[in-house]
């Protein structure tokens, strides 16, 4: 299988090595390397968004969630998503509306516009970063030590996460955003194949899928209801989940960077639906894959079921395409939380461009170098840590929602509120904190707050600003 | 607009609710899938729906950009 792996491996790189040299940029300046020209379509918008938000999660992650806590993985994700491009498209368009009428650069330089506050903007720049490095990490280590266990005589787990940051770095720091772009355009391509040749087998192991559901049910029927043999999907764990993954698009600035660059409304309408449909069919195959190891491997650690459905079970060729899948998973979201994160500090530096984009640059590959750090010494569970990202990026939803959709500048009671949800939250996960707050989970009622905070703001805080511009 | 915002709300509601996620329910099973699954399946593809019809909504409206 190395081989195949090796041939597979080296017609990903030279494919990566041609877009490299096709999206070079010669002349940077923040529109051009950062934003990609503000101008992309429809095909590119919807395949680079798609591989941003299925990770290595999505092809690790699911299929074990499947596995081990049941269908109730399809309302986490496949459901809350359909929910979040319902959200995009209301929503999207009037962030576009804003960004392009404030010279957008980030999403934490449109919070300091907006709010007419540096606070706000610091908010959302720290939330992005402590939130999104340690995912950023989890999936390079996740897929690192994936790699070691199928090559053990290669290189160490080290060497790998090495391996795939450079790659990242060097066609960020090369072409920028569009660079980053064409390669999530063919990484979704192969994550998207990979996904049903694998998914596929599954189906084909069992002959249909109303055999597959009943070999399950023979096995154990708690995997197909909720909340599973584990009790994990209660309602208030879906709920949470899908209030976090509704806001990603306004929280996880390397998906609302996507929404304000696409070239139109309607090339972003279009995105939104084919996002909805393509969320579906990726997330399908990762169903079948969790059931086949759920009658299978039912006691089997994750990385060994993981090991047996891409790549043991399957023949060396697809094997091989299953391991270069998972790369291009870690990598083409990776990429894109990084990238964002430089996108995000440069909105909040006021000095001239080519100074300003240097240093961004710099700070690229020191969130790079950030992330490569905490995959070799982090060994968190890929999905719950992908979940407790969002929840912990969700947390700065109503105040970028306020400053969005607000049109008077509102006052900076929002950014304190949520600097104080963000550190409860982060001290609840570290446990120095309760977990939960009468018979709502930590992250609910934090929402709840922040909401109501929300609504304090609007309903009486303008209104007291408009009766004193009144007197 | 407001009609779609409304079905969206209610469905939000509704998928959390015992008639999308009953309790330790699997049946009854719909050409083999149980539940849950297929209930699931059905409101993402409405939700899907949905956008496509605010998309449509919206195609009428001159682009901002």
């Amino acid at each position: 299988m190395l081989t195949n792996f090796i041939i597979a491996g080296l017609v990903y790189l030279t494919v990566l090595i041609f877009l490299i040299r096709r999206t070079r940029l010669k002349e940077k300046t923040t529109s051009s390397y950062l934003l990609a020209g503000g101008n992309i379509g429809f095909v590119i918008g919807l395949f680079t968004t798609a591989a941003t938000l299925f990770s290595a999660f999505t092809v690790v992650g699911m299929p074990d969630f499947f596995r081990t806590h049941g269908i109730g993985a399809w309302i986490f994700l496949a459901v809350s998503d359909a929910m979040m491009v319902y959200a995009l498209i209301r929503v999207g368009e009037i962030l576009r509306r804003k960004a392009r009428k404030l010279e957008f650069k980030g999403m934490a330089g449109l919070m300091v516009t907006t709010y007419g506050s540096k606070l706000a903007g610091y908010v959302a720049f720290g939330g992005a970063v402590i939130f999104l490095v340690p995912y950023i990490s989890v999936q390079i280590s996740g897929i690192s030590i994936f790699l070691n266990a199928a090559f053990p005589e290669a290189i160490p787990v080290w060497g790998w996460s090495l391996m795939i940051v450079a790659i990242m770095i060097l066609y960020s720091e090369t072409g920028g955003l569009r660079a980053i772009m064409y390669n999530d355009t063919l990484q979704g391509v192969l994550l998207f194949v990979t996904l049903w040749v694998i998914g596929y087998s599954c189906i084909d192991h069992f002959g249909s899928i109303s055999s597959m559901f009943e070999q399950v049910r023979s096995v154990k029927e708690e995997l197909l209801s909720v909340p599973g043999p584990k009790g994990l999907f209660t309602p208030q764990f879906l709920i949470i989940s899908a209030l976090a993954i509704i806001l990603l698009p306004f929280t996880q600035p390397q998906i609302s960077t996507r929404v304000i660059i696409m070239k139109s409304n309607s090339a972003l309408r279009n995105m939104a639906i084919g996002l909805g449909i393509v969320a579906i069919l990726v997330i399908l195959p990762t169903l079948f894959m969790g059931m086949y190891g759920a009658v299978l491997y039912p006691n089997a650690s994750t990385q060994e079921f993981i090991g047996h459905v891409l790549l043991y079970d399957q023949a060396s060729g697809i094997a091989a395409m299953g391991l270069i899948g998972l790369i291009a998973a870690a990598i083409s979201t990776s990429d894109s939380q990084i990238f964002a994160l430089g996108t995000e500090l440069r909105s909040l530096l006021t000095m001239e461009d080519k100074k300003a984009l240097f240093i961004t640059r710099i700070f690229i590959a020191v969130f790079g170098a950030m992330a490569l750090i905490f995959s070799i010494i982090s060994s968190e569970h890929l999905v719950l840590l992908a979940r407790t990202s969002f929840a912990g990026t969700a947390m700065m939803g109503p105040m970028i929602l306020l400053g969005m959709l607000s049109s008077k500048k509102p006052s900076i009671l929002m950014p304190v509120a949520t600097i104080f949800a963000l550190l409860t939250y982060i001290l609840s996960i570290a446990g120095v904190l309760t977990a939960s707050i009468w018979v709502l989970e930590m992250e609910l009622f934090l929402f709840l707050c922040l909401v109501a905070t929300a609504i304090i703001e609007v309903g009486i805080i303008h209104r007291l600003k408009q009766a004193d511009l009144h007197e | 607009m407001k009609l779609l915002d409304f079905l969206a709300i209610c469905t939000f509601i509704v998928s959390f609710t015992p008639l999308v996620i009953p309790k330790g329910q699997s049946q009854p099973f719909f050409i083999g899938i149980p539940y849950t699954m297929w209930m699931g399946f059905l409101v993402s593809i409405f939700f899907v729906l949905l956008t496509l019809l605010v998309s449509l909504t919206q195609k009428g409206e001159k682009d901002a950009d």
